[in-house]
């Protein structure tokens, strides 16, 4: 093999935190990286929420899209959508708190820095505690742990990491219990259980597969309160299915759980920030659950900002300020109306790695075209419109005009600005010179 | 689905991963297969091959950034073929010229041994240039994209990403002499 052969290959082993998206136009400030939004098209999007402090009271808030696709999702009637969301249009909420995610603050800088991407935010006595814990609430026995050191992963031998303060921390427990369960507790506090063999299900929680996806999340959480009643650190779960299908129409594999406490602040927090995901397929076979229980945790709580009521979020949305990564084109007649409109809900944008504050926002689901015809029948898709529930006077460089097609210049290059675009951004390039 | 979800999924053995991988991440790799080998249905196969490496790699492997960990095993699979077939079919294209220029940087006089090193080398080269600069290079030769397109997605002309490139490619040259790499 040839020198510059060599060179080739050693390029494409770069440190994949230098790698760029494959599409997007640089602007300044931005930070970019993946975040997979759900969905079931084939859509990833890419957004990163950059917000930061002019003043005491300003945010400046900056979407910053690359591609792949955009977020959509695929049920057959809308009302698949609903979920147990705490918030309602109903409820009359003046104010939202607003935090600051230290772990993807740390994260981040430290990619910035070229630093191996490790936040640590729990210490190895914390992350034993939690493996005690769980196997306990498990009825399991630990039979065998591998604890990895930050310094022992891949690209420990960067030598950045000599001088790095958390090179020595834990950076993941792994605990093979009895039972064929493992537990694996990361130093963000995210915590795995892997069922090898699946538990069985008594009789009075047994999932039949003419069940409706919401009376399998019932029996499931049914199954874990009674099989595992320690297990979720929740007062008062509740277990649903996001309602989203794949291209075959079958229900997606994930099912989450929160606490409602009562409170609906704190509740549309935990519904957002402070859950738990259960995969099952069919047949009772339960094979994983993770507890992701630490993000408010480590998170620094900014205070309280008023926030704008749905009527004036939808009002923004039709006017086209509002943020989403759908092609103008496969709106419905290229234009977004109030008729397209299917649902909303109130969330926090979460990805613990890359969203460096967690703000609410209200998601709209719009009806698009009809789906590609290798789709199963009767599907329909749904894109997502987000609209910031705090108010525009608190926020700063709020463009977003997204959908609005005298306003394109004010979209990120990073956005396929047609679905001509977006097929052809995704489509093998075939062009033989530049 | 999340990455985290389609990794666990791997860590399973369920092959829902490779469906899951594919919806999400399908047109991605086909994208950087695609600009290698210049052939849709090659571009195609590569895809494939990566869902199978990776239900090789995972477990142990847990990726930190899913997108990259499929997109650098689609592109070694691409270049693989066609660095075998490049003398039968292709004979050109990107693949081609993105060798030829990186061909300027380093010698063939003494074959590169210490491929550490060289990696080593070309972090901190990468990390040496400015965020667009590093963004050009490797579009250039991590995406192996037409400077044309390159050009497009920075809305920058073909003779600025030239230059940039070119430029690049001169302090890796240097910094590949400065190591005694390839001279």
């Amino acid at each position: 093999m040839k020198n510059r052969d060599v060179l080739f290959d050693t390029i494409g082993e770069a440190d994949e935190t230098l790698i760029p998206e494959l599409s997007g136009k640089k602007t300044g400030g931005r930070l970019r990286t993946w975040i997979a939004l759900g969905g079931l098209c084939a859509a990833v999007i890419v957004c990163v929420i950059l917000f930061s402090w002019k003043n005491e009271n300003a945010i400046r808030v900056n979407f910053a899209y690359g591609m792949m696709g955009f977020e959509g999702v695929e049920v057959f009637e809308l009302s698949e959508l609903d979920t147990p969301n705490p918030w309602s249009p109903d409820l009359e909420l003046a104010a939202l708190p607003v935090y600051r995610n230290q772990m993807a603050s740390r994260y981040i800088n430290m990619a910035r820095d070229n630093y191996p991407g490790v936040s640590v935010s729990i210490t190895g006595e914390e992350m034993e505690r939690i493996v005690q814990r769980t196997a306990a609430a498990l009825h399991a026995e630990i039979l065998d742990e591998k604890v990895t050191l930050v310094k022992d992963l891949d690209y420990a031998e960067k030598e950045t990491l000599a001088s790095e303060k958390n090179a020595n921390c834990v950076n993941q427990i792994e605990a093979s219990c009895s039972g064929q369960i493992t537990v694996t507790v990361s130093c963000n506090g995210d915590t795995s259980i892997q069922f090898a063999e699946p538990p069985e299900f008594p009789a009075a929680s047994r999932i039949s597969e003419t069940d409706s996806a919401a009376e399998k999340s019932r029996k499931l959480l049914a199954f874990l309160c009674e099989a595992y009643p320690e297990l979720l650190p929740y007062d008062n779960p509740v277990c649903y299915h996001p309602g989203a299908r794949n291209m075959y129409g079958e229900d997606a594999i994930y099912y989450y759980v929160f606490d409602e406490t009562g409170d609906p602040v704190q509740d549309i927090l935990n519904y957002s920030l402070h859950c738990a995901t259960i995969f099952y397929v069919e047949r009772e076979s339960l094979f994983s659950i993770w507890l992701e229980n630490v993000y408010l945790s480590d998170a620094e709580y900014l205070g309280d900002f008023p926030i704008i009521s749905e009527a004036e979020a939808r009002a923004l949305l039709l006017n086209g300020d509002a943020y989403t990564t759908v092609p103008n084109d496969y709106l419905i007649d290229g234009v977004l109306s109030a008729d397209e409109i299917g649902t909303v809900e109130l969330v926090y944008r979460c990805n613990v790695w890359l969203d460096e504050y967690f703000i609410p926002f209200y998601k709209y689901y719009v009806a698009l075209k009809p789906v590609p015809s290798n789709h199963a029948e009767g599907l329909k898709w749904y894109g997502a419109f987000y609209v910031p529930a705090i108010e525009a006077e608190y926020l700063e460089d709020y463009h977003p005009g997204l959908s609005r097609s005298d306003r394109a210049t004010e979209k990120p290059a990073e956005l396929p600005q047609s679905s001509a675009e977006y097929e052809s951004a995704l489509a093998p390039t075939m062009e033989t010179e530049s | 689905m999340e990455d985290h979800q389609i990794i666990e999924l791997y860590w399973q053995r369920n092959e829902s991963a490779i469906q899951e991988s594919q919806s999400k991440y399908g047109a991605y790799c086909a994208a950087i297969a695609g600009s290698i080998l210049h052939a849709a249905e090659d571009a195609e196969e590569c895809v494939n091959d990566t869902w199978l490496r990776a239900w090789n790699a995972m477990p142990p492997e847990r990726p930190g950034r899913l997108a990259v960990f499929f997109g650098r095993i689609t592109r070694n699979l691409a270049i693989d073929r066609y660095r075998r077939d490049r003398t039968q079919k292709y004979g050109g294209g990107q693949t081609a010229l993105c060798l030829d220029e990186l061909g300027e940087c380093i010698g063939e006089e003494s074959p590169i041994e210490d491929r550490l090193a060289l990696r080593e080398l070309v972090n901190r080269f990468l990390q040496g240039l400015s965020e667009r600069n590093r963004r050009i290079f490797l579009l250039r030769y991590w995406y192996v994209l037409p400077v044309a397109e390159i050009a497009k997605q920075l809305g920058s002309s073909e003779g600025a990403v030239k230059m940039s490139l070119q430029r690049a490619r001169e302090k890796l040259k240097t910094a590949l002499e400065q190591e005694g790499i390839g001279v």
